[in-house]
């Protein structure tokens, strides 16, 4: 994890999402969902869905390639407990296999809108939160 | 696990569903890694269920302590994706001696300096109506948007009628929170008690305004706008019955 990503400033939040974007794609291009389970939040529903999507894939057999999310600038807001994240996603296309008996297909990428809540306790900043468009 | 599987359901069905001829070109899904596909109805709130703490105790944030109001801050990711040049904004913190500033009074000022734009107000049957008679009442509300730049901020505002104030011109004002239909709709209407000519009507709207810095979460403006109305004069003319033979 970069040294900025643990700072305990606005600069920290930002870099330790765009860290975690780039687990996220580890944990994407390889089953191995050790680190981005690490930094998710067990409570983390939209966190937890793409955990799930990569364990399962990989165990049985399917993978990913490409369609990397790709981040823009972000937007903070700050309060008591958590900061709360938004950001522009580029998805870029990719192509990949659901199980081992399945065939490859290609998959279309979008642009969107993604907001993140993280929080930090003794080991970091963690997410909170993941979810689709502005923080409700 | 659910989701997945109630997901891959939903593909499956999707898939069996869809026309011959989009069969044709399954070649190219859409990524199951889509935000919009796979955090569909998930959204991010501000007042979360619950933090996880399990781990260890949750510390608190020297920079956020004892800091009553959500301070903004835009930060540029730049191309090798390190993370720089985090600008901050406190908008209900006026008195904050640090850095640049953009207070509420600022973004209520400028909604003011704009304008919110004011409604025409309609009548029904028209220039002319009758004493004792049901008259209607009604305005096209606009969706109202601008984006400005504040103190070298992006801000959006973007106002919704919420009150409309019905000035008879008789003395009289009715307020409701719909802007009233034409007839045959009867939603907001009127009977004038004595014939008047050049009745002076209006319908001043009171608009919610919420905004957003640099893209950030929309906050509500803690302040409601008015807009007054232009005059639209009308005759109020007293009927007296009259028999006609067919």
């Amino acid at each position: 994890m970069p040294d900025q990503a643990r700072e305990d400033t606005p600069e920290g939040a930002a870099a330790f999402v765009k860290h975690y974007v780039d687990v996220f794609n580890y944990a994407a291009s390889t089953g191995d969902v050790e680190e981005l389970s690490r930094l998710s939040s067990p409570a983390c529903e939209g966190c937890q869905s793409y955990i799930d999507l990569y364990r399962d894939t990989y165990q049985a057999g399917g993978y990913f390639k490409g369609g990397d999310w790709t981040i823009g600038d972000l937007s903070l807001e700050i309060e008591s407990e958590q900061t709360f994240l938004t950001t522009r996603v580029d998805v870029a296309d990719g192509r990949g296999r659901s199980s081992a008996d399945s065939t490859e297909t290609a998959e279309s990428g979008e642009t969107t809108r993604v907001s993140f809540a993280a929080a930090r306790d003794s080991e970091g900043w963690r997410v909170q939160q993941l979810g689709l468009g502005d923080v409700k | 696990m659910k989701s997945l599987w109630v997901q891959v359901v939903s593909l499956s069905l999707a898939l069996s569903l869809a026309p011959m001829s989009a069969q044709a070109d399954v070649d190219v899904n859409p990524s199951k890694r889509k935000p919009s596909l796979r955090l569909e109805g998930v959204r991010v709130v501000r007042q979360a269920p619950s933090i996880d703490r399990t781990t260890s105790p949750v510390t608190s944030n020297p920079k956020s302590r004892n800091r009553p109001t959500p301070t903004f801050t835009r930060c540029r990711v730049d191309p090798e994706n390190s993370i720089y040049g985090c600008r901050t904004a406190r908008p209900t913190d006026p008195t904050d001696p640090e850095g640049p500033e953009l207070t509420e009074g600022d973004i209520l000022r400028a909604a003011r300096e704009i304008g919110l734009p004011s409604l025409e107000v309609k009548i029904q049957p028209g220039e002319e109506t009758l004493v004792n008679v049901a008259t209607i009442f009604y305005t096209q509300p606009q969706p109202f948007q601008r984006s400005i730049d504040l103190l070298g901020f992006d801000v959006d505002l973007d106002a919704t009628p919420v009150r409309y104030r019905w000035v008879h011109g008789d003395g009289t004002t009715r307020s409701t929170s719909r802007p009233g239909r034409p007839y045959p709709a009867m939603d907001v209407t009127h009977r004038y008690r004595q014939a008047a000519d050049g009745v002076r009507a209006r319908v001043d709207v009171t608009y919610r305004v919420r905004y957003r810095v640099d893209g950030g979460a929309w906050q509500g403006l803690g302040q409601t706008l008015v807009a007054s109305g232009p005059v639209a004069e009308l005759d109020v003319k007293e009927a007296a019955p009259v028999l006609t033979k067919p």
